[in-house]
């Protein structure tokens, strides 16, 4: 049995294999399908303080190896979250990261003081890069200077919870982006959330998507993700915490070579519920299998030059 | 929820067949139990192109044999078109709500197209009960399984099979109908069920409506599938997608 544990700033996990947000609800869901205590944790769907009806339907579509989304952060809202859902959470044992989100700096600040000061929250992740809302994506996530003020006031808020800021591959360059969360404090970056894609049903001329456009996500975005995450890695010493495409051991090791501390799954929990457990175990079965005491010693091992 | 005896979520294909141009009905073995009304995900493709699992109604389930009813409207459900007995298909499921009609009284079934699915397994699971059978489509070539029902009316859009016009037609002249005694079960496109919702309304009639929708996961984390209901919004995959008349709020 390798050494799986992994640390991001204060919170240790169990392995590196997490679920990301927006495709595992409240973790509730896919219980009888796979054990969540397996996995090094769950990042919640996205919570603000009130609830949220999210967007129109149509709100999906598929693409080559891939899909299109655009929920507009539907979710239950901070209250909710504690009453009627962390209980069961709780129960199950599973690591949760908080993921949440604002219209104002003010409900960043408030979102992340009360999930901080919830029994059972472990992590909190901080969503500036949703694609699909008017307001609470490009306005937080789009500006360095910004960005770097936010993080220090919802860190101050978090009251030592380890902060994770997730960041938007919709931008000229993410690196500026990286460095504003580590100027600010926050303990990880986890990268990247989807990128902005169309798709047109040429019969009925018609967006398949009622908004025109989503985030794309899944297999399709993988190379593309991984390349963000490896320059994440070479302009901050915080951990990085690699999303995009993943759906493979070899997917995982990719990352983790790059320069990853850990990575989390996300579209393939629709096709696979179990896969984040599947690959926590081929991960320790690789690692045994090559000599690998520890995983963290994969991580930053790509080879240049 | 159920996966296979070896962990993997792999079943058996029995049987496929096209049962009219373009629509196929597959049987694999399945060893877990489920109700009419719930659905399966089908995984199409050995890797992830295309990448989500097909939601497919339940047509029967009989000795750890289901079957599904599926068209071929595209990349996917081709490659499902294409597998044969003895391949083997990832499943998973099942999931949804349940058709849950009064106790007694006579029920009326309504199918559009593979609508039919459900309607087919809720009656091999209560033969008595269903009084007739109302199945529409756009042509002869849409008129599923018309002849596993036993009292049954046919209707098609172009009149090439039965009577021409819409399904509801020949349902509103049906006696257990006018009597209002009848409790509608329905399945089929939107614009079918909308119609059904709003004549069981203005006629006095309850019943239940399975939806149709694309699906990205089938069990409740994408929110790709939501529908606006007297109830608020709901997950048609897992609140869903068997709903009461008059439940849904209909979008245009």
């Amino acid at each position: 049995m390798a050494e799986l544990r992994v640390r991001i700033g204060a919170l240790e996990l169990k392995n590196p294999i997490l679920s990301a947000s927006g495709t595992f609800g409240y973790g509730l869901e896919f219980s009888g399908m796979m054990d969540i205590r397996k996995i090094g944790a769950f990042c919640t769907k996205g919570l603000s303080l009130k609830p949220r009806a999210g967007n129109q339907m149509p709100r999906i579509c598929e693409t080559p190896g891939g899909m299109i989304n655009s929920i507009g952060l539907e979710n239950v809202g901070i209250d909710a979250f504690e009453t009627e859902k962390m209980p069961a959470i709780r129960k199950t044992g599973a690591t949760v990261i908080a993921n949440f989100f604002g219209d104002t700096e003010a409900d960043y600040i408030e979102a992340a003081r009360r999930l901080a000061a919830m029994d059972g929250v472990h992590a909190l992740e901080m969503n500036v890069s949703c694609p699909n809302v008017d307001k609470g994506g490009i306005e937080f996530g789009g500006d360095p200077a910004f960005l770097e003020k936010l993080t220090a006031a919802v860190k101050k808020a978090a009251a030592g919870k380890t902060l994770i800021v997730k960041l938007s591959p919709n931008v000229a360059d993410i690196r500026p982006f990286a460095s504003a969360v580590e100027n600010g404090g926050g303990d990880a970056i986890s990268a990247i959330n989807t990128l902005k894609g169309m798709s047109i049903d040429v019969k009925t001329r018609r967006p398949k998507i009622k908004r025109v456009f989503g985030g794309l996500s899944g297999p399709a975005i993988k190379p593309v993700a991984l390349k963000m995450v490896y320059e994440c890695v070479k302009t901050v010493k915080i951990p990085v915490i690699g999303i995009g495409g993943i759906a493979s051991l070899d997917d995982v090791l990719e990352f983790l070579i790059a320069g990853a501390s850990a990575v989390q799954v996300g579209t393939m929990n629709f096709v696979e519920p179990s896969i984040c457990q599947r690959l926590a175990e081929e991960l320790n079965v690789y690692c045994d299998r090559e000599g690998i005491a520890r995983v963290s010693a994969l991580v930053g091992t790509l080879r240049t030059g | 929820m159920w996966f296979g005896a070896d962990k993997t979520m792999k079943s058996k294909i029995v049987s496929s067949r096209e049962v009219k141009r373009g629509y196929f009905r597959m049987e694999f073995e399945f060893s877990g139990d489920a109700a009419p009304g719930q659905f399966v995900m089908l995984k199409v493709a050995e890797h992830n192109d295309p990448l989500l699992r097909r939601p497919m109604s339940i047509a029967g389930l009989e000795n750890g044999v289901m079957s599904v009813i599926f068209k071929v409207v595209g990349r996917g459900t081709a490659l499902l078109a294409e597998k044969r007995a003895g391949d083997h298909i990832d499943v998973i499921g099942p999931f949804g709500t349940v058709f849950t009609p009064p106790q007694t009284g006579p029920v009326l079934l309504v199918g559009g197209g593979i609508g039919v699915a459900p309607l087919l397994f809720w009656m091999k699971r209560n033969p008595p009960r269903a009084a007739a059978a109302f199945i529409g489509g756009a042509t002869e070539n849409d008129i599923l399984c018309a002849d596993e029902f036993s009292e049954v009316h046919i209707a098609t859009e172009n009149g090439s099979h039965g009577r021409k016009g819409l399904v509801t037609a020949p349902l509103v002249e049906h006696p257990v109908y006018r009597d209002k005694t009848g409790y509608l079960l329905a399945c089929g496109p939107t614009g079918m069920l909308k119609a059904i919702d709003q004549l069981a309304a203005k006629d006095g009639l309850r019943g239940e409506l399975s939806l149709e929708e694309r699906m990205g996961c089938g069990f409740g984390v994408c929110l790709g599938c939501v529908c606006d209901t007297t109830g608020g919004r709901k997950r048609m995959c897992v609140e869903g997608p068997v709903f009461k008349t008059g439940e849904v709020l209909w979008r245009n």
